[in-house]
C-alpha cells in the first residue's frame, strides 16, 4: 500500500536520503559495536597484568570506560532505526491511521527538542574542552574532548534517523524491506 | 510556581509525551530539557548534558554490555541446550520431571546470564516441544519456562543489580550475594510446587518412557561433561566477585572470554554467530544507556527544582510505620510494572525511593533484593510481562498469549510468598553478603 502511495519509479531525493541515513547508522552501529572485543581484550590484559606482574596499567580502565561510552552513545541512531528503544504503544497502537500521523509528528517534535539540545550544548562543551586542552585528570591524562564530542555527534545521528523514520511513518517515503 | 504544582506538571507532561509514542529514553530526555530550560535557562541545559557526560565516565557501567555480550555468546554456544539435556535425564523418575528440569536448567543458566530472554527462548525451543509431545499439561509446561526464565536477574550475575547498585550507590558484589538465597528459595519453591502438583494429578505430566529412565549411569554422567566449561565460567565470575578479587567489570570481561571458550569447544564458533552476538549486544546496551542518560537528566532537573526533597519530606513525615512505606514503594513498582519495563521503573523510582529508605534506616542491599523480587512478578504478569512475550515468539501455533498468562498464577503466588518472606526475614537476603570479605 505504502509503496504505491509513494509511487514507483526511480527513488526520490527523500527516499535516497532515508536509505543513506539507514546505511550510515547501520555502519556506525556495527563498526563501533565491534569495540566490545577491544574492551574485552583490554580488561583481560589488565587482569593478567595485575595478577602476574602486580602492575596495573595506566590506560586500560579509561580506555574501556570511554570506548564503551562512545560506542553506546553513537549507537543511539542505530537502535532507533531498528526500533530498539522501549516505548509504550498501548494508546498509540489504538489510534487510527490519521491520528497516528499526528502523534508521530508530535513525537518527533519532542524527540527533536531533546537531541537538538544535545547537539547544541554538547558542541559547546566539547569545543571549550578542546580549547582548554582539558584532560581526564588521571596519571595517563588523555584529552577528553573527543569523548565530549561524541554527545553532539550521537545527537546528530539520532536526529537524522528520526527524520528518516518520520518520513516513512507519514508515508512520504516508502517503507523499505523490513529491517531483519 | 510552587513545587507541588510543578511536580504535577512534570508527571502530566511526561505521561502525555509517553502516550504519544515517544520512546521512554527520549521522553525522559525531552521533559528534562524543557523543564531545565524553563526553570533555569541555559545553565539548566548544561546540567542535562553534564549528566550524560558524567554517566559516560562510569566504570561499572561497562560491565553491562559485557554481561549482555556474555549471555548472547552463551546462547549461541548452545550452553542452555547442553544444560537441559544433561539435567533432564536425572529427573526421569520425578513427578513433572521435565518441568523440574526446566527450573533447574534455568537456575544454572542464571549463574551465567544476567538478562531475561535468552533462557526463555532456548527452553521454549527445546524443552517445550519435549514436554508437549509427552503430553504435559500446557499450564505446567508454559508456566515453568516463564517463571524459571526470570531467575536470570535474581541469581548473579544480574544486570538489574548492576544498575540498581549504580543508582543507589551500593556495592554490586554485596547485591549479587544478596540475590543468591532468595533466588534459590524461589527456584526450590517452583520445583516443589511442580512435584507436588504432578504427584497429586499424575495425568498433568506423564512420566518418561522406561528406556529413557533407565539410561545407564555412565551415559548420564558423560552428559554432565558438557557442563564443565559453563560451570567453570560461572564459578570464575561468581567466585571472584564473592572473594572481592575482581570488579564486576573485570569479572564480566573474564566471563566473556570463558563464554567464547565454551563456544569454541562446542564447535559453534563462527564469524556470523559472533557478529550476531555483537549486534544484539549493541542494540540492547544502546537502549539501556540512552534510558539511563534520559532518566538521569530528568531526575537531576527534578531534584534541582526541589521535587525529590518534596517527595522525601512528604513520605518521611507520613504517620506510618516505616515498613508500610516500603510496602508502598512495592505497590508503586508493581503498578508501574504494568506499563513500563524494569529498567524504566528502576531509573525513575530508585533515585527517589533509595534516599527515603536510607533515611528510615533500611538496608539498601535488602531494598535492591526486594526490587528484584518485584520485577520477577512484573516479568510474568499480564498485560506486558516480557517473559510471556519472549516465550510467545517461539511457541508452536496452537499456543496463545492467554494460554501463557493463564499458566503463571501458581508461580505468581509463590513469588509473592517469597517476597513476603524476604521482607519479614531480611536475613534470607543479607546473610550471604555478611559473610563476604571486605
Amino acid at each position: 500500500m505504502r509503496r504505491q502511495a509513494a509511487g514507483e519509479g526511480p527513488p526520490s531525493a527523500l527516499a535516497r536520503f532515508c536509505s543513506l541515513v539507514d546505511r550510515l547508522n547501520a555502519w556506525v552501529g556495527r563498526f563501533w559495536g565491534a569495540s566490545i572485543i577491544v574492551v574485552t581484550i583490554a580488561i583481560l590484559y589488565e587482569v593478567l597484568a595485575r595478577g602476574f606482574f602486580g602492575q596495573a596499567t595506566l590506560w586500560a580502565n579509561e580506555t574501556t570506560v570511554y570506548l564503551s561510552a562512545v560506542t553506546y552513545l553513537l549507537g543511539g541512531g542505530y537502535a532507533l532505526m531498528k526500533r530498539g528503544h522501549v516505548r509504550i504503544d498501548l494508546i498509540y497502537g489504538a489510534f487510527g491511521p490519521s491520528t497516528k500521523k499526528v502523534a508521530d509528528v508530535i513525537s518527533f517534535i519532542c524527540f527533536a527538542l531533546y537531541v537538538i539540545a544535545l547537539v547544541w550544548i554538547g558542541t559547546e562543551m566539547a569545543w571549550s574542552s578542546f580549547q582548554q586542552s582539558e584532560g581526564t585528570g588521571t596519571p595517563w591524562n588523555p584529552p577528553i574532548w573527543p569523548v565530549k564530542m561524541a554527545i553532539p555527534i550521537a545527537g546528530l545521528l539520532l536526529l537524522l534517523q528520526g527524520i528518516a523514520n518520520l518520513l516513512r511513518e507519514l508515508g512520504i517515503v516508502a517503507e523499505d524491506e523490513p529491517a531483519p | 510556581m510552587n513545587i507541588e504544582l510543578l511536580s504535577i506538571l512534570f508527571v502530566v507532561v511526561f505521561i502525555a509525551i509517553l502516550l504519544a509514542g515517544v520512546p521512554l529514553a527520549f521522553a525522559t530526555g525531552v521533559v528534562a530539557v524543557v523543564f531545565a530550560y524553563a526553570l533555569f535557562g541555559l545553565p539548566g541545559l548544561t546540567l542535562v548534558v553534564s549528566r550524560v557526560f558524567t554517566l559516560m565516565g562510569n566504570y561499572v557501567l561497562v560491565s553491562v554490555p559485557l554481561f549482555i555480550f556474555m549471555a548472547c555468546i552463551l546462547e549461541r554456544a548452545g550452553v542452555a541446550d547442553a544444560i537441559f539435556n544433561a539435567v533432564h535425564v536425572w529427573f526421569g523418575g520425578v513427578p513433572g520431571g521435565l518441568a523440574v528440569a526446566v527450573i533447574f536448567s534455568c537456575a544454572l543458566m542464571a549463574t551465567m546470564v544476567g538478562v531475561i530472554g535468552a533462557e526463555i527462548v532456548t527452553m521454549g525451543v527445546i524443552a517445550l516441544p519435549a514436554m508437549l509431545s509427552r503430553g504435559y499439561d500446557k499450564r505446567i509446561a508454559l508456566g515453568s519456562i516463564c517463571a524459571g526464565g526470570g531467575l536470570a536477574t535474581l541469581i548473579p550475575p544480574s544486570v538489574v543489580f548492576i544498575l540498581y547498585g549504580l543508582t543507589a550507590g551500593v556495592s554490586i558484589g554485596q547485591l549479587y550475594m544478596a540475590g543468591v538465597m532468595p533466588g534459590l528459595l524461589l527456584a526450590g519453591s517452583y520445583c516443589a510446587y511442580i512435584i507436588v502438583r504432578c504427584w497429586i494429578s499424575p495425568e498433568l505430566a506423564p512420566p518418561a518412557p522406561t528406556e529413557e529412565r533407565n539410561r545407564p549411569l555412565r551415559e548420564k554422567l558423560a552428559m554432565l561433561g558438557d557442563l564443565i566449561i559453563p560451570g567453570l565460567v560461572a564459578l570464575m565470575v561468581l567466585g571472584s566477585l564473592y572473594l572481592g578479587i575482581a570488579t564486576p567489570t573485570e569479572a564480566a570481561g573474564v566471563g566473556v572470554v570463558g563464554a567464547l571458550l565454551a563456544m569454541l569447544v562446542n564447535g559453534r564458533m563462527s564469524w556470523s554467530s559472533l557478529r550476531h552476538a555483537i549486534d544484539e549486544t549493541t542494540k540492547v546496551t544502546v537502549m539501556l544507556y540512552w534510558l539511563f542518560f534520559g532518566s538521569s537528566a530528568l531526575i537531576g532537573v527534578y531534584t534541582l527544582a526541589g521535587g525529590t526533597k518534596l517527595i522525601q519530606d512528604t513520605m518521611t513525615s507520613l504517620p506510618l510505620e516505616p515498613i508500610y512505606i516500603i510496602i508502598m514503594f512495592q505497590i508503586i513498582w508493581i503498578i508501574l510494572g504494568c506499563f513500563i519495563d524494569w529498567i524504566g521503573i528502576l531509573f525513575l523510582t530508585a533515585p527517589i525511593f533509595v534516599p527515603i529508605a536510607q533515611k528510615l534506616g533500611f538496608d539498601l542491599v535488602w531494598l535492591g533484593t526486594l526490587f528484584c523480587l518485584n520485577m520477577q512478578i512484573s516479568y510474568i504478569s499480564p498485560p506486558f510481562g516480557p517473559a510471556a512475550f519472549y516465550l510467545k515468539g517461539v511457541t508452536p501455533p496452537g499456543i496463545t498469549l492467554s494460554h501463557i498468562f493463564g499458566s503463571i498464577w501458581p508461580y505468581l503466588i509463590i513469588q509473592i510468598a517469597v517476597l513476603a518472606m524476604v521482607m519479614a526475614f531480611p536475613q534470607i537476603a543479607l546473610w550471604l553478603p555478611s559473610t563476604m570479605a571486605n
